[in-house]
């Protein structure tokens, strides 16, 4: 961004106005943003809309089609239970999952990544030795160790998936961090006497929020399908609760006899998916961030 | 001037669509290049030079918009597409870039021949070993085969040349060929232009924004402000007697290879009007000393001479 | 360039014992063990069991044991699979896994790099946004949706090929799988090209090549494409990566007998061998990843310097 490099830090409300005003130009960035706010609104309020539970077993209804007729909208599942309520919480924990985890990646991400950009020197090396080496790992078979380990805690599942998402948040920021380091309004807030921590949290921080939004969107449909690909593989959320990943799973076994077990839950995680893609995308071009 | 023109320039603008509204980057010029001749384009950066030989060229990019009329005498129906690279040939500014990072630079002289000319590698090699001699490569075998990279800004610039001339072009393009060099550099480079066009007995069109650079080579000068053409004469005419205020301004600011160093360097104040800006009169006006008020409403008309000098001005210098 | 090679594979040495190492205590630190049956063996059966795989023995011991047979490449012998070794295993799993995984990521370069690049050749036209658009869901949508929404419109709608079976004999039985595998690596490569293209189009030496009147396909082919593919080229390694992760899936759906199945069932089985043995082989494949990369980059760009 060309914003002028003044004494004091550049003026980041007309960058976000500009930013809001290209965005609202893209259908493509609205419609993503509407669906991923009904889909939202769904996984909230649709459970209660229905009267059937996510675990009550319906025998009168074992692996009927979705219809609107009837109680159960979007079709049971084989043990009669309703999809319609288990797609809803499903999605519910796939977004919790998935922001929980962007949160805790971004946090390491951003604390890591500025450290080592605003160090610089041997420390930075360090730091980005560690880095280089993590991604050289195939980080996927340790969140799969993690989970046998770690047994069923959901909570634990979600930081052992948000810490491997922070290596590129924190080459993000690092290489933000190094850049603004340089920068007059940086320097004059160290001349004046500023606390290298205070100038981290008040100048550098501040400044990398662009493409750290932009990662964070785009990291959150990346770990809402790391978490349904666990739980399809049967690691990660467990029976009687669902993520789209074991309603998923469970659909594709029935797919010849019960075809909607697996078109609905499929669908809705792919439009999730693909609106925060696009979101991001958008939000990429709208805040000039460049590929990250 | 009894030569038949190798360029004509005729009306040309160029502009681009802008978020806020359009960018006119080169506004309303018309200029000839005769056969053999060299004119030197002189403006500041941003002044349309550059917009105004990549369009002769045909090479801007696909968003532009041009208007006006280029004829070249060389090419078939007058189309510079068909002959570029043949007949007519561009040497760019920047020679750190202008060569392709992997290609070994005999790979990159012979394919013109081989393309233009339909021969085979091998003569084309040994053309292109000729031509590299001729530009003062000192082993032009081994240059063949560098890589960009391994040459000197100073060696590439003449690579570049050298790739140029490799069809005998009538027309060389050169836009700031020695901006980015070293200065002893820049001499040797200019000397190099004056002599092959001797030789070749081309036309070249040399743009710089150093009138000192156009002043040694050139015989008619053009003087270029914000995309529009202010004065053009003959070179010792316009250095002798610039009529244009804008030009007296360049030549003030130039230093005088021959006079002393003067003990402060004239700068002229201000900018001139951005390419998006909108101007009623005359584009120099703010930054003029000798503006009056019909110059802020009225665009002062190109007014020709005998002498082959032309200008564009409400109140010209006496000549 | 031999030297290079042998000093980057040697330094990769201790990164590999730091993940046998990690791994190896990870799944130690698991609850349960690998003679955990649904039916409860009794418990001298177990700890007979126990030692007679050594398992009786102080882990540190256990874990140089492993180390001295691994040196001699013994992965030892598969808890759960009976009678096989992990080494009999994976020989048997991992041809049917490397030959889909390279047919998936040769297919996804060249065709990623082909629509790439006239992507970027037609900015702004219906084909470029039809690109994007187009990669934006080969990302999206995951694997393990895609092969059963696959199977279901050709396998059961259609009936024009198989949805799950394995004859290697039959090409046709690779094709879904493949297709599942190589569409996101192909829509990030084609983005990258797409990116990449557009930007060395924009550069000094390819208005050179214009300059030259060298025709379109020459200087898209000879100048642009090369220095285009350097991005392509790092994306390789997480590419396979992502290849890898992709054949768990495909494999498990497909019921193909490569070794993707291996470590999600040797992981819930506690087979240690097993888990071990998939991470040594899917480290080792990544980390040389990384060393062709580094390589293939060098080859684009004359100015880079292949050093150790």
């Amino acid at each position: 961004m060309n914003a002028p490099a003044a004494e004091s830090a550049p003026h980041a409300a007309g960058i976000w106005r500009d930013a809001l005003r290209r965005l609202r130009r893209s259908r493509a960035a609205l419609a993503a943003v509407t669906a991923i706010t009904l889909l939202v609104a769904l996984a909230l309020l649709g459970p209660h809309l229905n009267p059937n539970r996510y675990d009550s077993i319906d025998w009168s209804c074992i692996a009927m089609p979705p219809g609107l007729e009837h109680a159960h909208w979007w079709g049971t599942d084989p043990l009669g239970r309703d999809l319609f309520v288990r797609t809803l919480l499903g999605t519910r924990i796939s977004l919790a999952v998935g922001l929980l985890a962007t949160l805790v990646s971004l946090f390491v991400g951003i604390v890591y990544g500025a450290v080592a950009g605003y160090a610089g020197g041997s420390v930075d090396h360090l730091m980005m030795r560690v880095i280089e080496i993590l991604s050289g790992l195939p980080l996927i078979f340790f969140v799969i160790l993690l989970t046998v380990v770690f047994g069923r805690s959901e909570y634990l599942l979600f930081a052992a998936i948000g810490a491997i998402g922070w290596l590129t948040m924190a080459r993000i920021v690092r290489g933000q961090a190094m850049a603004i380091r340089e920068r007059e309004f940086v320097e004059a807030a160290a001349a004046a006497g500023a606390s290298p921590v205070r100038i981290l949290f008040r100048h550098v921080v501040p400044n990398v929020i662009g493409p750290v939004v932009v990662y964070a969107t785009l990291t959150v449909p990346q770990i809402i399908l790391f978490e349904s690909f666990l739980s399809f593989l049967g690691l990660g959320i467990q029976e009687p609760q669902a993520s789209l990943g074991t309603l998923i799973a469970s659909g594709a076994s029935e797919m010849e006899s019960a075809p909607w077990m697996l078109l609905i839950p499929s669908a809705v995680l792919a439009i999730l998916l693909i609106s925060f893609h696009v979101l991001g995308d958008a939000l990429r071009d709208a805040l000039d961030v460049g590929d990250l | 001037m009894s030569v038949a023109p190798v360029l004509t320039v005729e009306r040309l603008r160029v502009g681009y669509p802008g978020r806020d509204g359009s960018i006119e980057a080169v506004r309303d010029v018309s200029l000839g290049v005769d056969a053999g001749e060299c004119v030197g384009i002189v403006g500041e950066s941003g002044s349309g030079k550059t917009q105004l030989c990549l369009a002769v060229m045909g090479l801007l990019p696909s968003n532009a918009r041009i208007d006006g009329i280029v004829r070249f005498a060389g090419a078939p129906g007058d189309a510079v597409r068909t002959v570029r690279g043949e007949r007519i040939a561009m040497v760019f500014q920047d020679p750190q870039t202008a060569l392709t990072p992997h290609l070994r630079i005999g790979t990159q002289m012979t394919e013109v021949l081989v393309h233009h000319r339909r021969i085979a590698v091998r003569e084309a090699r040994e053309a292109a070993r000729a031509m590299l001699a001729r530009v003062g490569i000192s082993d032009p075998a081994r240059c063949l085969r560098r890589y960009p990279h391994e040459l000197s800004g100073g060696m590439r610039q003449r690579v570049l040349i050298a790739t140029s001339l490799l069809c005998a072009p009538q027309l060389l393009i050169a836009d700031e060929p020695t901006t980015a060099l070293d200065v002893t550099v820049q001499a040797q480079v200019l000397e190099l232009l004056a002599r092959l066009r001797r030789e070749q007995r081309m036309a070249i069109l040399l743009v710089s924004h150093d009138l000192a650079v156009v002043a040694g080579l050139a015989a008619r000068i053009v003087v270029m402000y914000a995309g529009r053409v202010v004065e053009e004469a003959p070179a010792d005419a316009l250095f002798r007697s610039p009529r244009h205020p804008y030009t007296a301004a360049l030549i003030a600011c130039a230093p005088n290879p021959d006079g002393p160093i003067p003990a402060r360097m004239a700068t002229l104040p201000g900018r001139p009007p951005g390419a998006t800006e909108r101007f009623a009169g005359c584009p120099f006006v703010s930054r003029c000393d000798r503006s009056v008020e019909r110059c802020r409403h009225e665009p002062p008309p190109m007014v020709a001479l005998d002498d082959g000098r032309r200008f564009a001005c409400h109140e010209p210098l006496p000549a | 360039m031999i030297r290079y090679l042998l000093v980057r594979l040697l330094g990769a040495l201790p990164t590999l014992l730091a993940i046998v190492t990690i791994s190896f205590f990870l799944i130690r630190f698991a609850p349960g063990g690998p003679f955990d049956q649904a039916r409860a063996l009794p418990a001298d059966v177990v700890a007979n069991l126990n030692a007679a795989y050594g398992l009786d023995r102080p882990l540190w011991q256990q874990y140089t044991t492993y180390l001295r047979h691994l040196a001699h490449g013994d992965f030892g012998p598969s808890f759960r699979y009976k009678d096989f070794s992990v080494t009999e295993l994976i020989r048997e799993g991992f041809p049917v896994s490397a030959t889909l995984g390279a047919i998936a990521i040769a297919i996804a370069l060249v065709v990623g790099v082909g629509v790439g690049v006239v992507a970027a050749l037609h900015r702004g036209r219906w084909i470029d946004h039809a690109t994007i658009g187009l990669s934006v869901v080969a990302i999206a949508v995951p694997s393990f949706v895609l092969l059963p929404a696959l199977g279901l419109l050709f396998g059961i709608e259609l009936h024009w090929l198989p949805v799950a079976g394995w004859d290697p004999t039959s090409i046709r039985d690779y094709v879904l799988p493949v297709v599942t595998l190589c569409l996101p690596p192909l829509a990030y490569i084609a983005r990258l090209t797409r990116a990449s293209m557009i930007e060395v189009m924009r550069s000094a030496y390819v208005r050179t090549a214009f300059a030259k009147g060298l025709p379109l396909r020459t200087i898209v082919l000879k100048h642009a494409l090369r220095p285009a593919l350097i991005p392509v080229a790092s994306y390789l390694a997480p590419a396979v990566a992502m290849t890898m992760t992709g054949s768990l899936v495909v494999e498990t759906i497909a019921g193909l007998p490569g070794i993707g199945r291996y470590l999600v069932q040797g992981a819930l089985n506690r087979d240690y061998t097993l888990v071990l043995g998939m991470v040594i082989v899917y480290s080792t494949l990544l980390i040389s990843m990384g060393l062709v990369v580094d390589v293939l980059i060098a080859a684009l760009d004359p100015r880079v310097r292949l050093e150790a």
